[in-house]
């Protein structure tokens, strides 16, 4: 029998509130499945399970006390390891229902967005019959299938009430006016809670729970304690994108727009292998010491439409093509404003990045995150004179900068793992 | 498409990914994601939104139409594959109305 533990949620993240239960007793789990949603004071995490088995028994049930990071909230039993050695399936009960928002095997996966709609909804995807190109799921089928016809909510809901259909807008001013979606007479297609019906709403006398407030105190702890403790040094250099850009372009004039590569997904993996490289700036600072981190987990800062920031990992990041690297970027930031990342996303970056282009900044000079030992900035592209064989040109260039922990590396180390992502810019093909 | 019929698809795909933004607020011909706050990932999934629900693709030379809501509101019109259900008569001056 093995005791579930409440997985580690982040630097200075020592405690969560269980949102709700994805299983049952008797469910067959596997590695990686998303069996449970937790709530930090950062964000809704998903949490992963990381062992074999059939659930014998949940040991704590969805409510509002803070359990800590170790708690046992699930007994699994390990499979009976049957006589197949060698490579196994992965187990699945006949009864186990699938998660919900997850697509079927063998079909397009339909967008994060779209996932997060079907979540919203209570909209099991992999019922539904996809109307969009090769048989992708689009938002109107999502919408379509959100019928009082429509099966049950398989999750088990907080505090044993139903989760209730609303569109993402009627969650956001219900979030904010503080009202609770089930006092919402629904007007909307399938019973669903439309904006209009949540703006038709007397406002309560209860405060609403300000998830930002809470968010910002988060932030307020990890960046005082990054400040107090960490001899922050800072190096910038100019880099030219010419080369890059250009690359970048004639590679998405192939490309259909769902599949468009963003030049945030190229500066990744830049970095991502620059710190192959250099090894001493990817891995954490713990009792004194530098760890460095055989794996390069890419933090990426993505900041929250409400207030707020949360940087989680793209998970070995040096080992993704382009595609991939923009898929599951553009997933992560997505996730990350809908509050549906996982356990392992916040627990384990090695470093982390900041762009902070995309909203008209030349410089970062970003404050690190513990225990990691160092961040990149990268500022605006910005159409910059440069001298090139000697003569004028017009390039676009962009101001990346690196803060890094004194204690672990120097200026020199530093310096080096810059002009190492300069260079790998240099040649986009091989990136 | 009709226009309306485009406004709608545009403002649905963008009640997604910018939940607060307030329709009647909205200057149609001002640049949207500095408008609105948008990143470059947010007018991206807006863009593939936009793409799935009526099928219009937007080749990358033609992104920059997608600057404003009255420009989406033209492209769609002209570019969507078939005329409005109870119009027969050039999509394109649809767009011009």
């Amino acid at each position: 029998m093995i005791d579930f533990l409440l997985p580690s949620l982040g630097a200075d993240m020592d405690r969560a509130k269980l949102n709700l239960w994805l299983v049952e007793p008797g469910d067959t789990v596997h590695k990686g499945q998303i069996i449970a949603e937790v709530e930090t004071e950062k964000a809704v995490l998903e949490v992963e399970c990381w062992d074999e088995g059939v659930i014998e028994e949940l040991l704590v049930q969805p409510g509002p006390e803070w359990l800590s990071v170790g708690t046992p909230i699930a007994r699994i039993r390990a499979l009976e390891s049957a006589d197949t050695p060698g490579p196994v399936e992965t187990p699945r009960s006949p009864g186990q229902k699938p998660l919900p928002a997850r697509p079927p095997a063998g079909r397009p996966e339909p967008a994060p967005p779209i996932r997060h709609l079907a979540h919203e909804l209570d909209v099991d995807l992999s019922s539904l019959q996809g109307t969009g190109e090769g048989g992708t799921i689009t938002r109107s089928d999502v919408r379509a299938a959100a019928a009082p016809t429509g099966k049950p909510a398989t999750a088990i809901p907080i505090s044993g009430e139903q989760r209730v259909k609303a569109s993402p807008r009627a969650r956001f001013l219900a979030d904010r006016l503080g009202l609770d979606l089930s006092d919402v007479a629904a007007t909307g297609s399938g019973g669903m809670v439309s904006a209009a019906d949540v703006e038709a709403q007397p406002v309560p006398a209860r405060e609403p729970e300000d998830k930002v407030a809470a968010m910002r105190r988060a932030i307020a702890r990890s960046m005082a304690h990054s400040k107090r403790e960490i001899p922050h040094y800072y190096l910038a250099t100019h880099i030219d994108l010419d080369e890059a850009l250009r690359w970048l372009e004639i590679q998405n004039a192939e490309r259909s727009v769902a599949e468009r590569i963003l030049p945030a997904a190229l500066l990744l993996k830049a970095t991502a292998l620059g710190l192959r490289e250099i090894p001493d700036l990817n891995g954490h600072w713990i009792d004194d010491s530098f760890r460095p981190s055989s794996s390069i987990h890419l933090g990426v800062a993505v900041s929250i439409r409400e207030g707020g920031l949360v940087a989680p990992a793209i998970h070995d990041a040096d080992q993704l093509d382009l595609g991939e690297m923009m898929a599951r970027l553009r997933d992560l930031v997505n996730r990350a404003r809908s509050w549906r990342l996982r356990s392992s996303e916040m627990s384990d970056p090695t470093m982390t990045v900041t762009n902070l282009g995309d909203r008209g900044v030349e410089t970062a000079f970003p404050v690190i995150i513990p225990p990691q030992v160092a961040m990149v900035g990268l500022g605006k592209v910005v159409d910059t004179v440069v001298a090139v064989d000697g003569s004028p040109a017009v390039h676009p260039v962009i101001h990346a900068t690196l803060s890094a922990d004194h204690r672990v590396t120097d200026g020199h180390r530093g310096g080096l793992f810059l002009a190492t992502i300069d260079r790998l810019l240099q040649e986009p093909q091989s990136l | 498409m009709t226009p309306e019929q485009a406004r709608r698809v545009i403002f649905e795909v963008l009640a997604d990914i910018a939940p607060e933004v307030d329709e009647s607020t909205v200057d149609d011909h001002h640049d949207l994601t500095e408008q609105l706050d948008l990143d470059s990932m947010d007018y991206l999934n807006w863009m593939v939104g936009i793409n799935e629900e009526t099928g219009v693709d937007i080749p990358q030379r033609d992104v920059s139409e997608f600057l404003t809501i009255a420009g989406a509101v033209a492209y769609l019109v002209t570019h969507s594959p078939e005329p409005a259900g109870a119009t027969t008569g050039s999509p394109g001056g649809l767009a011009a109305g």
